[in-house]
Formats: structure tokens, C-alpha cells, sequence
């Protein structure tokens, strides 16, 4: 019995429940970061030292500007979250390994500033952050972000461009295998898709990646390319290389599957899904970028707070 | 870190063992008038100490053979011992002070009568199409309902008479979980999976009935008919509760100590720990365990402080886990960002008031963000919107 006393013994007092699963922000964006490692391994045997220069400028761009950002604000520092470097890092996947330091620097400021910061930080952003960053200097310098002017010493070739400007008797040309293993040209870590595939693959078996978004992404893709294909084979790709390059994996798995700028039932996620993968496509065919996927994702972003609209009865409604 | 398993069989091993003694008792009032209690009156086990005004809820009584030492809005103390009679002249308390009452005998509104004096609330038992029995442990860890229905099977059925006479249903149907072959005499049996949250009342009833509403159905727990069923066994007061504590399932006299209960069943509670009362999902945790037990709690558990990442007021990352859990089919992530700054009108369009209050979507949150507390808070704040509006218009009349 309680000894009158002494102190009173305190104990926590919380609503419930007072279990919890052990997800935490920081630890998902460190697993994030662990899932992309293989990539960036395959990067740095492709392209080398460039690839992780700007990798790790890009990173420490955006911790320090999202440090500062915090300052600015007047606010703890949210840094320590990890989700800055795991910004950096996705935008450092969609440069060129060449890409000038200054357009890395800028690139990763504007992703966090203008993608993620000026909407209050984690959890307000309503477009994928790095793509911010990626549309912005894709739209003010194009040739610096152009793998194929960019990287000049290499025999890798850029399988969208050759498509764009030498046409599909060029494109059939490649191996479907070697740019399943990342032998093509292009941003340094989009292209390497077996490292992304088994990235993705381990953040599935932890449960933290939810297939909905990837799956109906690359469905999308496929069958649009698909409906192309027998529309005129001899002009426009099979589906599968529109599967297999560009960024189309690292955007069905890691980009399109932002938490915050992609829509949360089921439903909704597999029409989000779709939707970027279709107008992935659309863009590739009649756009002006070799490579539609930032610009597909960020499209249907716009329309996440429509999809969100998308939802099922609640339990008892008639 | 492990994860905590949700199944509902607790594999904890019956039947019930008797609590402890308790030297004081600290006898829950919920809303009983305290005008009739006495200081330093002397009171036996079965002395009615509290009366509560509405006919539906039972009222309050002491437990033990002792004296009141104090009342306050929430509890009345009693301390044991032996006790002086009030007055000179009277004759002193006994051991055995009450007559038992032969509830089996009676019906209808003589019988309702009967049971609020003798501490059992009856209110949710009204007349209905079918009576439905939630024969599941209410939360993972927590396994009374599996003791009672598997060791006090004849004690269950006598409560499980008395509930059928007020309800009077054509239909009586028992949950249990998937792989249980517990009955009850009269129940047409139906197995439920046995993982949380499918021992919440809305989804047991959807579950027997296929209807997502409980228009036309009374619900009763295993519990509730145990405490029933010793009622109508003993004739006697209802002072007493079954719960569920570490390994065990103990008898404990309504206003133990919870300190004296853990200290019985050998678990340990370190400053900083949570100790709740009921399961893990949906109890309430405690700030001292001189707190008495109440006669509808069904279990204590002690949750370590380390064992998980504490609260926080991050954003909601709209990762969507939560909507994923939420059995009512809502979403608790937008509800409670509407909640959080005070847009109870949108929260209420996100049908905030569907929640069950499982708690599954706090127990997912990326964030670890208090989902419930939001949940309470804004149902909370929408009632007295609500009734701040009757006033008026009442006042406009
Ligand atoms: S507590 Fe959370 S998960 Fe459970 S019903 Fe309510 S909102 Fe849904
Ligand atoms: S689980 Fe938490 S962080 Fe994720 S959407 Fe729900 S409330 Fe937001």
C-alpha cells in the first residue's frame, strides 16, 4: 500500500491507445534513405565521382537551407527529421551527374523552400517537394539539365532522346535488359531501375511503402504505351520501354507515393495513381520533355485535394 | 522492438481467483447524489451508500465492513474495520448486514427496480428485435470474457435469464472468437475472427446482424451478465468487478486500490509508466493508483514508458495509415487536423461522429499524433455547440 509520506509515485496520464506500432517520422524517411542506397551505389558505378558530388551537395543543401528556413521562421529546427536529406536525395536522383554545382545548390534551395517550407514544412506541402525543385531549373536551364549534353564522356545512351529525335527504329535498338540494369543515359539515379525495384521491394516487405500508387502508376504507364503501340507500332515504343526509362520507376515508387501530395483511400490512390502514369505517356508523346514523369506526378498532385474527395461511406451512413 | 499482438484469445488461465482485502475502498460515484452519505457512518458489505437518480443506473454500495471516512464528488472512502453503531441504542453493522433478494422471481418493472438497488444498471436493456451478446475480450492482452464464458459458464447464463426477461428478445445471438466453442444455453453461437478491433459493439453487431446500425438491438457483454448472474446467485448487492491483470483474473471489491490489486497479481509499475485502466487500446490511464476499481472495468494494464516512441504535436504527413485502419471508414488524419484548429463543422463533414473509438488509427500514426484525444475533443466541443443552440432556441421561445 501506498506510503502516505513519501511522494506520490507519477505515472504518464495519455488518451489512449497507449500502444503504438514504433513508426516514426524519422525512422520511415531513414528507411527511405536506406532503400535508395543500392541506387545510388549503381550511380556511382555508372557516372562515378560526379554522381556523388552532387548527391552530397545536394543534401547538405537542403539540411542547411531547412535549417535556416526553421531559423527564419522562428521555430525548432526540423532537421532532424531526416526528410531534408531525403529531399536532396531525390532531387539529386533527377539531375545529370554533370549538372554544375550551382544548379544542384539552387535546385535543392527551391525544392525546400518553395516545395516543402513556404507551405509551413512536412505535412503542408502540397506538391512533391523535389519535383519543385526538378521543374523549376528543368524550365530555367534546360541544357544544364540535359543528360546528353551534360555527360560527354560516356558511350551510355539516352534512350528517351534517341526516341524524341532519332525516332523508334533507334530506340528498339537498346537492350530492354540493360536498361533494366541502368545502362542508359539520363538522370543519375531515376535510370537505375533494378536498385529502385529492390529499394522499393524491401520498403514493401517493412510495410512502409503501400503498393496502391506504385502499381496503378506503372499500369497507367504500361497501357497507355500500350494503346500507342497498336495504334502505330512503327512510330511509338512497346510499353515496357516506356516502363523501363526515364524516371518512371523512381516516380511510381518513390515520388508519386509522397505522402502529402498523394491522395489517402483506396480508391483515390489507384486513380492518383493511374492518372500520372496515363498523362506520363501523353507528355512523352506529344510533350516537349523527352521524360514526362515529374510533370505527370506533379499534374495529378494539383488534383489530389479532388481525388481526396473520393471516399467511402462511413460506417452506419445509409 | 516487438510488436504487440492484437488477437483477442489472451490464453490467460482461469477461473477467477479472489482480490485482495482491501484496508480502504474508494467506491466510484458516476453522478450518484452524495446528500444521503454520512461521515464516520458505519456500514456493513451491502450497505447502500449512494443513490443515483436515474431508475437506470445502480446504485452505489459499500463493499466492506467499515466506516465512511470521507465523500468526495467522485468516491465515497470507507475504511474497514470494525464499526461503532451511528447511534447509541442502534445495533452495530454485521458481516452480513443485507437480505438477499430473490431477483429470479421477479419481471418487468419490479425486476428493474430490484436491480438498480441492488448496484446493476439496466438501462441499456430495453425491449428489442435481438439481444446480442459480445462474448469477445474487449482488448488484446485482456481475457475475462474467455474465463467467464469457459469456467463460469452457469453464473453468465443466470445473468444471461435476467437480461432476456427486461429485453424480451425473439433472437439471442453470441459473439465469440474464431476457434472458441463457448455457448450459452438459448444462443445461437457465431464465430468472429479473433484479432482487434472486432470486439468493438458496432462491429460485433455488424458482424451477427450485418447491419451497421443498432436500431432494434440491446447489447450486453459476458461481463455485464457475470456481475448480473451473481446478483440473481447471491440475492446480494452488486460490489464487486472481474478483471483482467498480468497472467490472471481476479475478483476485486468495487473501490479497491489499484495499487493493491497490481500488488496482488505481482506486476510492477515504475514512475513514468502508464498504468491504465482496461486494455491497452481504449483504457484510461491513471494518475495514482489509490484510485478505486469500478464496477465496469475488466482490466489493468501497466505499459512501460520506454516500451513506445512517446506523443507528439507533429503535423499530420497525411501518410494515410490511419485511413486504412479506421473500421468506421473515415479519415481520421483530416479529422483531427480539423480539430486541431478548432473547424468542428468540417470535422463534422469528415463525419467525425462515426468514429467507434477503437483507437487503431493513434496506434498507427506516423506522427504518433493523439488521434483519439482530437476525436473526443471535437465530439466533445460539437455536443456543446449543440446544446448551446437548444438553450438558445428554447430561450427565443
Ligand atoms: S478511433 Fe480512429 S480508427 Fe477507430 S474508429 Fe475512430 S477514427 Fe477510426
Ligand atoms: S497516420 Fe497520422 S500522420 Fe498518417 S495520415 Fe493519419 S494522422 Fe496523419
Amino acid at each position: 500500500m501506498a506510503n502516505e509520506a513519501t511522494a506520490p509515485t507519477l505515472y504518464t496520464v495519455a488518451a489512449p491507445p497507449h500502444w503504438h506500432c514504433g513508426r516514426t517520422v524519422t525512422g520511415v524517411m531513414q528507411q527511405y534513405i536506406l532503400a535508395l542506397l543500392p541506387a545510388a551505389v549503381m550511380a556511382f558505378i555508372y557516372y562515378g565521382f560526379p554522381a556523388l558530388r552532387v548527391i552530397g551537395l545536394s543534401c547538405a543543401t537542403a539540411v542547411a537551407v531547412e535549417a535556416l528556413c526553421c531559423k527564419a521562421m522562428d521555430r525548432p529546427s526540423s532537421v532532424d527529421d531526416f526528410h531534408a536529406v531525403l529531399t536532396g536525395l531525390f532531387l539529386a536522383f533527377l539531375l545529370p551527374a554533370m549538372a554544375p554545382w550551382w544548379l544542384v545548390v539552387v535546385g535543392a534551395a527551391v525544392s525546400i523552400v518553395v516545395g516543402k517550407m513556404l507551405f509551413g514544412g512536412l505535412g503542408g506541402n502540397p506538391l512533391c517537394a523535389p519535383l519543385v525543385g526538378w521543374a523549376i531549373l528543368s524550365l530555367s536551364w534546360k541544357t544544364q539539365m540535359d543528360p546528353g549534353a551534360m555527360v560527354l564522356a560516356t558511350n551510355l545512351v539516352d534512350p528517351l532522346t534517341q526516341l524524341k529525335y532519332l525516332g523508334v527504329a533507334a530506340a528498339n535498338k537498346l537492350s530492354l535488359g540493360d536498361l533494366f540494369i541502368g545502362k542508359q543515359l539520363g538522370a543519375l539515379g531515376a535510370t537505375q531501375v533494378l536498385a529502385l525495384l529492390v529499394g522499393a521491394g524491401y520498403l514493401v516487405s517493412r510495410g512502409l511503402l503501400k503498393l496502391y500508387i506504385p502499381l496503378s502508376f506503372l499500369a497507367g504507364v504500361f497501357l497507355a504505351g500500350l494503346v500507342y503501340y497498336l495504334m502505330d507500332g512503327s512510330v511509338y515504343p512497346s510499353p515496357v520501354f516506356h516502363l523501363l526509362t526515364g524516371s518512371v520507376v523512381l516516380g511510381a515508387c518513390f515520388l508519386a507515393t509522397d505522402p502529402n501530395s498523394s491522395p489517402v483511400n483506396k480508391a483515390a490512390m489507384v486513380g492518383f495513381g493511374l492518372t500520372a502514369g496515363v498523362m506520363t505517356v501523353i507528355i512523352r508523346v506529344y510533350g516537349m520533355y523527352p521524360d514526362g514523369v515529374p510533370f505527370a506526378i506533379l499534374f495529378a498532385n494539383l488534383f489530389t485535394p479532388m481525388f481526396d474527395l473520393i471516399r467511402p461511406k462511413p460506417f452506419g451512413a445509409r | 522492438m516487438t510488436k504487440p499482438s492484437f488477437t483477442l484469445l489472451a490464453g490467460i488461465g482461469g477461473p477467477v481467483q479472489d482480490g485482495p482485502e482491501p484496508e480502504v475502498v474508494r467506491v466510484p460515484l458516476r453522478g450518484h447524489s452524495t446528500k444521503t452519505i454520512k461521515k464516520k457512518a458505519p456500514v456493513g458489505p451491502g450497505t447502500l451508500v449512494a443513490e443515483h437518480p436515474d431508475p437506470g443506473v445502480g446504485d452505489a454500495h459499500s463493499p466492506i465492513l467499515g466506516v465512511v471516512t470521507d465523500v468526495t464528488d467522485t468516491a465515497v472512502i470507507i475504511t474497514a474495520g470494525e464499526a461503532k453503531p451511528a447511534k447509541e441504542g442502534e445495533p452495530a453493522p454485521t458481516a452480513d448486514p443485507v437480505a438477499p433478494v430473490a431477483v429470479a422471481s421477479l419481471g418487468g418493472d419490479e425486476l428493474r427496480k430490484a436491480l438498480k438497488a441492488l448496484g446493476v444498471s439496466t438501462r441499456p436493456f430495453t425491449k428489442a428485435a435481438v439481444l446480442v451478446v459480445n462474448g469477445l475480450n474487449p482488448e488484446p492482452g485482456t481475457g475475462i470474457a474467455e474465463i467467464l464464458l469457459g469456467d463460469h459458464q452457469a453464473t453468465v447464463e443466470k445473468g444471461l435469464e435476467l437480461v432476456q426477461k427486461l429485453v424480451e428478445p425473439p433472437t439471442v445471438l453470441l459473439a465469440v472468437p474464431a476457434g472458441s466453442s463457448a455457448t450459452l444455453y438459448g444462443c445461437t453461437v457465431k464465430q468472429v475472427p479473433a484479432t482487434y478491433p472486432n470486439s468493438v459493439n458496432p462491429l460485433v453487431v455488424k458482424a451477427l446482424t450485418g447491419k451497421e446500425t443498432m436500431d432494434g438491438v440491446a447489447l450486453v457483454s459476458v461481463m455485464e451478465l457475470y456481475a448480473m448472474g451473481r446478483v440473481a446467485e447471491t440475492g446480494l448487492p452488486l460490489t464487486e468487478a472481474v478483471l483482467t491483470v498480468g497472467n490472471a483474473a481476479y475478483r476485486v471489491k468495487v473501490g479497491t486500490p489499484i495499487a493493491a490489486v497490481l500488488a496482488q497479481a505481482g506486476v510492477a509499475a515504475s514512475p513514468c509508466d502508464r498504468v491504465v485502466v482496461g486494455g491497452p487500446m481504449r483504457g484510461k490511464a491513471v494518475a495514482s493508483t489509490d484510485q478505486g476499481v469500478s464496477k465496469d472495468d475488466y482490466a489493468l494494464t501497466v505499459v512501460p514508458e520506454a516500451a513506445f516512441p512517446p506523443v507528439t504535436d507533429l503535423p499530420c504527413i497525411n501518410c494515410g495509415e490511419c485511413v486504412l485502419v479506421c473500421p468506421s471508414r473515415i479519415m481520421p488524419g483530416f479529422v483531427t487536423r480539423y480539430v486541431e484548429f478548432k473547424m468542428y463543422d468540417k470535422a463534422k463533414e469528415f463525419h467525425l461522429e462515426s468514429c467507434m473509438e477503437c483507437g487503431m488509427c493513434g496506434y498507427v500514426c506516423t506522427a504518433r499524433r493523439p488521434l483519439l484525444q482530437y476525436i473526443r475533443l471535437g465530439k466533445k466541443n460539437l455536443d456543446l455547440q449543440a446544446s448551446a443552440l437548444t438553450s438558445c432556441r428554447l430561450q427565443g421561445e
